[in-house]
């Protein structure tokens, strides 16, 4: 099986080349994600995230105004309440911030890409096929993420794959191609392997040791790894206590050849990327004059 | 009995049951769709019923996994009085209430043990049974029964 290098990548008005990794911060607009449960639900917390994101590293902001576990239906026209306004906002606030929104919906895309969002994070997988025709129309970017074929917002429940790597591999690349044939830029386009989604714990172990081959396809790999049941089960450990586990899967994965990561805790997500980077040469460090003053 | 699948593997219900048997045990093992119309498990128990008194039947299938927000398939108010129902009905060794359970609903409610209930009733059908349940309850957001019923 051959390589196909890595690319530069173009999110908005930024080029990310492949040996420098990038942190996505993650900025809810909702009254009950499973880690901020409403934490920047209130505009002034959430102007406050955006900023602060971004002082601590953050390249990307992505904005989400449903929560992926089930619970009370968001209607879109909910959603675009929730979100529209805010990317418009701080679009004026941050020109140079590039803007993801997480969004399953191509009605949504339309609206958040009217308002200036630079990148649609499509977390179940193209279940509106619409989505990335959206994409295509605005020249926004695009995140492919393999979540099993689940509906949006359900759980999985005794998810069976005959060939998990197979599955991941084989829909990453369909969707990356389905969308470039469609019109998306090529440099726009990456992929995500979906952890917990339509996924339990063995089967998120198996994506991450795929990173590798998901390097090789060429297209850039994000990793959204934040606090999630697969980290929290290997470990034994609560919500709360999940960001150790978190950064270890991170610092792998980035000597790996992964380039994106959505964080929740951005600015240990860029201590470790910057640390893996800097070991693996791609970095110098901040300062080094120990011994050689 | 549980969800079927194709090829040699056994399906995940039967799988448990084989890992739980004795060594020395001897299985043969039959499978039916979670989702099987209630003639096909009737047929089947029916067949069951016609070979060696001396077998025993082991029934692997559960009950439903909306009974909460944190269950798998999240919650749907139904599925308590569901569960509840199929656990006094193995309570009773009351075959009626078990032939009678609900195909829609119980797809629905995701209650993967509804068809092969239904085989058991139809092989237990015209017996007098001692019935007592040993386990109900749903500590992962799904309902496991775990029921005995002994001829009398």
């Amino acid at each position: 099986m051959t390589a196909t290098a890595q690319c530069d990548l173009h999110w908005g008005s930024r080029i990310f080349g492949p040996r420098q990794p990038v942190v996505m911060a993650i900025v809810n607009r909702t009254p009950d994600s499973f880690y901020d449960r409403g934490a920047t639900f209130d505009p002034a917390l959430a102007f406050q995230r955006v900023d602060d994101v971004i002082a601590a590293g953050a390249e990307i902001v992505d904005i989400g105004g449903v929560k992926a576990a089930p619970g009370v239906e968001v209607t879109p026209g909910e959603e675009i309440d929730r979100v529209v306004g805010f990317v418009a906002a701080v679009r004026a606030r941050h020109p140079e911030v590039v803007i993801s929104v997480d969004t399953w919906r191509a009605e949504v895309a339309r609206e958040v890409c009217a308002a200036g969002a630079d990148v649609l994070n499509d977390a179940w997988g193209g279940v509106d096929p619409g989505l990335a025709d959206v994409a295509a129309q605005f020249g926004a970017g695009l995140v492919c993420t393999h979540a099993g074929g689940q509906r949006p917002r359900t759980r999985p429940h005794r998810v069976h794959y005959a060939d998990v790597d197979a599955d991941i591999l084989a829909t990453l690349v369909r969707l990356a191609e389905r969308a470039v044939a469609g019109g998306v830029e090529p440099t726009r386009v990456a992929i995500d392997p979906g952890h917990d989604f339509g996924k339990n714990t063995w089967h998120s172990l198996a994506a991450t040791r795929l990173v590798p081959r998901l390097v090789d396809t060429g297209w850039p790999v994000l990793m959204s790894l934040s606090n999630k049941d697969f980290v929290g089960e290997s470990l034994g450990r609560g919500l709360e206590q999940r960001l150790t586990g978190t950064l270890a899967v991170t610092a792998l994965t980035a000597a790996w050849g992964a380039r994106i990561f959505r964080a929740h805790n951005v600015r240990e997500t860029r201590d470790t990327i910057d640390m893996v980077s800097t070991v693996l040469g791609d970095r110098a460090p901040v300062r080094a004059v120990r011994g050689l003053g | 009995m549980g969800d079927a699948e194709t090829g040699d593997r056994l399906p995940l219900s039967l799988s448990a049951v084989r890992t739980l048997l004795a060594d020395g045990v001897r299985a043969e093992w039959r499978s039916i769709a979670v989702s099987a119309p209630a003639a096909e498990a009737v047929a089947l128990g029916r067949q069951l019923a016609a070979g060696p008194r001396a077998t025993a039947l082991v029934v692997a299938g559960d009950g439903s996994a909306r009974r909460g927000p944190k269950a798998p398939g999240y919650e749907d108010e139904r599925a308590r009085p569901f569960d509840a129902a199929v656990t006094a009905a193995l309570a009773a060794a009351d075959v009626a209430s078990l032939a009678d359970l609900d195909p829609v609903l119980a797809d629905e409610l995701l209650v993967h043990g509804r068809a092969a209930w239904q085989v058991m009733a139809a092989a237990c059908a015209g017996g007098a049974w001692t019935a007592e349940v040993d386990y109900a309850d749903d500590p992962f957001g799904v309902y496991y029964l775990v029921a005995r019923w002994s001829r009398r």
